[in-house]
């Protein structure tokens, strides 16, 4: 790599910095970088709203529509199931 | 039964789950799904999957996002499938996709878009998840896996690479592969109106 980062390379220095800790030089090139290509920053939040949005999904499945429910015979189905199978596995 | 049964007891006792959990998880999967019957079907699988690992669940998180987690694997396979999408592997896919971003000297040659909606907030918009799923199903399978197992189920790069079987060096090419292919794909789908 040279000393001068591509935008090939932030990127997926970017990336890997959600992963692991990167060496402290590396974290300054990348700075650097990102101060004069608008592009890399772009990039650089798009990760960072995948892995925001990804983990607040929970907090939107709270908010699902209440009024949907599964079926009392839907219900009745996946419990037969479930004995027919756990008396199968015993 | 007491009210506060711990999500251990619950696991424990898998005739149950479809009380505790059942509506929950098929209101989860209708949302991504649309199909009633189709979700009822995964919600299905789901428990199957579920009694099959159960040893799995330490308590270490509550029985409903431990069942969520495996429902959300099984979305996404159900979307390849039925798109028809096979999931490749093959080593010259995974390059093609990284290459065609970059030119020779290694500057963006599609260049990423200023999103119509702020990144930070896009979870807020109902159409968001929808579209992740599709751009999810159109990824090779084990690069889907690697992105749902560390950023949705939120395990650490050691233990994705514990359950794909990978090295970390890896697993930190293949989660970049993954996020560069979403990105785009939302872009594409979705996002990207503003230059």
């Amino acid at each position: 790599m040279h000393w001068m980062f591509s935008c090939k390379d932030v990127s997926q220095l970017i990336s890997e910095s959600m992963d692991r800790s990167l060496p402290f030089y590396q974290r300054v090139l990348i700075r650097l970088h990102l101060l004069m290509c608008k592009y890399c920053a772009r990039c650089k939040e798009h990760f960072e709203a995948l892995r925001t949005a990804s983990r607040h999904e929970e907090l939107y499945g709270n908010e699902l529509d209440e009024s949907r429910a599964l079926s009392h015979a839907g219900k009745e189905r996946l419990k037969k199931f479930f004995k027919n199978h756990l008396s199968d596995t015993s | 039964m007491s009210k506060r049964k711990s999500d251990a007891a619950i696991i424990d006792d898998p005739e149950s789950w479809v009380d505790h959990y059942g509506d929950f998880l098929y209101r989860f999967a209708l949302s991504r799904v649309k199909d009633p019957a189709v979700a009822e079907d995964l919600v299905q699988e789901t428990f199957l999957a579920a009694l099959r690992a159960r040893e799995s669940f330490k308590g270490c998180s509550s029985g409903r996002t431990w069942l969520i987690a495996i429902l959300k694997h099984k979305i996404v396979d159900h979307i390849r499938k039925k798109f028809r999408e096979p999931p490749s592997d093959k080593i010259e896919t995974l390059s093609d996709i990284r290459d065609s971003d970059f030119n020779d000297g290694g500057k963006w040659q599609v260049r990423p878009h200023k999103w119509a909606i702020n990144p930070g907030k896009i979870y807020e918009q109902k159409e968001f998840f929808d579209v992740l799923y599709h751009c999810l199903a159109e990824l090779p399978g084990r690069l889907a896996e690697a992105f749902m197992l560390r950023e949705m189920d939120g395990l650490s790069t050691a233990e994705v690479c514990k359950v794909l079987n990978i090295t970390a060096t890896n697993s930190w090419v293949m989660l970049y592969r993954a996020r560069m292919s979403l990105r785009r794909c939302l872009e594409n789908k979705w996002l990207g109106e503003e230059q």
